[in-house]
């Protein structure tokens, strides 16, 4: 919990200049959708033609068209921005709890490595399996994606595994995956050229 | 035994059963060897067995489960090994359900729970 808390500490000034970058997006977006709003005037019956005629991009008759088509271009342009940090502002939450989880799992993993738990070690394969997968579904590093499907791989085939007799090697490949995988996380987190994109 | 059945839990299962069956009978005797020998997380004396050439060790003991990397619940279980005479392990055996009443039966000889019924009740 203390190291969740530690690295968000030091995460904290990027995600304060993301939630600024997103409420200053977000009034960009609002400004916009307002604007767009008083072109087009209030609903009526004949408000879908009104906004086919607005959004008409090759013939432009007068201001108020380009006037609209701009704010659409900058809505969508906002949009994509909105997005983008929505996404980074996840990862820079993601990285460092998915880090401490994976450690969390190691250890486990290790001792039930050295106790020759074969019982509890399925569950924890079931839980590194759901771990990895909304690691693999949250984080646009490819690197990261690259190596976490690799590990999911190795947990499924734990997780599936019927037999009554368990290999110490697939505990160890295991292990062997997802210390790759904290390595990763530890330099997503420390990665320059990934702090400088913020 | 082939190696490749090293972690066959279904013949370790019975491997303990036959223990049980084994201690039930006195055909084995567990002697508290806690003064001897020594496990830094166990948390029950440390019982021995001899049969033939092989000593087998059992106890209680506790370890960390962790939910996060520093959020852990203290959990205890029960360990079989085989070991040197001066309690160095040569092998740990991978774990099985009936560890556990293999361990309560060993514990419940050792206490001689058995004479103090007996002498309380006067049978």
């Amino acid at each position: 919990m203390h190291g969740i808390v530690r690295v968000q500490n030091r995460l904290r000034p990027h995600l304060e200049l993301e939630r600024a970058k997103a409420i200053l997006y977000l009034n960009y977006a609002m400004r916009a959708i307002s604007d767009l709003g008083k072109q087009l005037g209030p609903v009526t019956e004949n408000s879908e033609i009104v906004v086919q005629q607005q959004l008409l991009p090759p013939v432009v008759h007068d201001v108020g068209s380009i006037a609209s088509i701009f704010s659409l271009i900058v809505s969508i342009y906002v949009a994509f921005q909105l997005k983008s940090v929505a996404s980074r502002f996840r990862e820079l939450v993601l990285i460092p709890k998915a880090k401490t989880k994976v450690r969390a799992h190691l250890k486990n993993l290790r001792e039930q490595l050295k106790t020759k738990d074969w019982v509890a070690f399925k569950p924890e394969a079931i839980r590194v399996f759901s771990l990895l997968e909304h690691v693999r579904d949250n984080l646009n590093s490819s690197l990261v994606k690259k190596s976490v499907k690799a590990c999911i791989i190795i947990a499924e085939d734990a997780k599936n595994n019927e037999s009554k007799s368990f290999q110490e090697k697939t505990v160890e490949d295991l292990i062997n995956s997802l210390t790759g995988i904290e390595v990763i996380l530890e330099n997503a987190i420390e990665d320059k050229k990934w702090r400088s994109k913020i | 035994m082939a190696i490749k059945d090293m972690n066959d839990s279904k013949k370790w299962e019975a491997f303990c059963e036959k223990l049980i069956e084994m201690s039930r009978d006195h055909n084995i005797a567990w002697e508290d060897r806690s003064e001897h020998i020594k496990r830094p997380d166990s948390i029950s004396p440390l019982f021995v067995a001899e049969y033939k050439e092989w000593h087998i060790l059992i106890y209680k003991y506790s370890y960390k489960y962790f939910y996060d990397e520093e959020q852990f619940d203290w959990q205890e279980d029960v360990l079989i090994e085989l070991i040197q005479e001066d309690g160095k392990t040569k092998w740990t055996l991978p774990k099985t359900p009936s560890r556990y009443e293999l361990l309560e039966i060993v514990q419940f000889q050792n206490a001689n729970v058995e004479l103090l019924l007996n002498d309380i009740l006067g049978d």
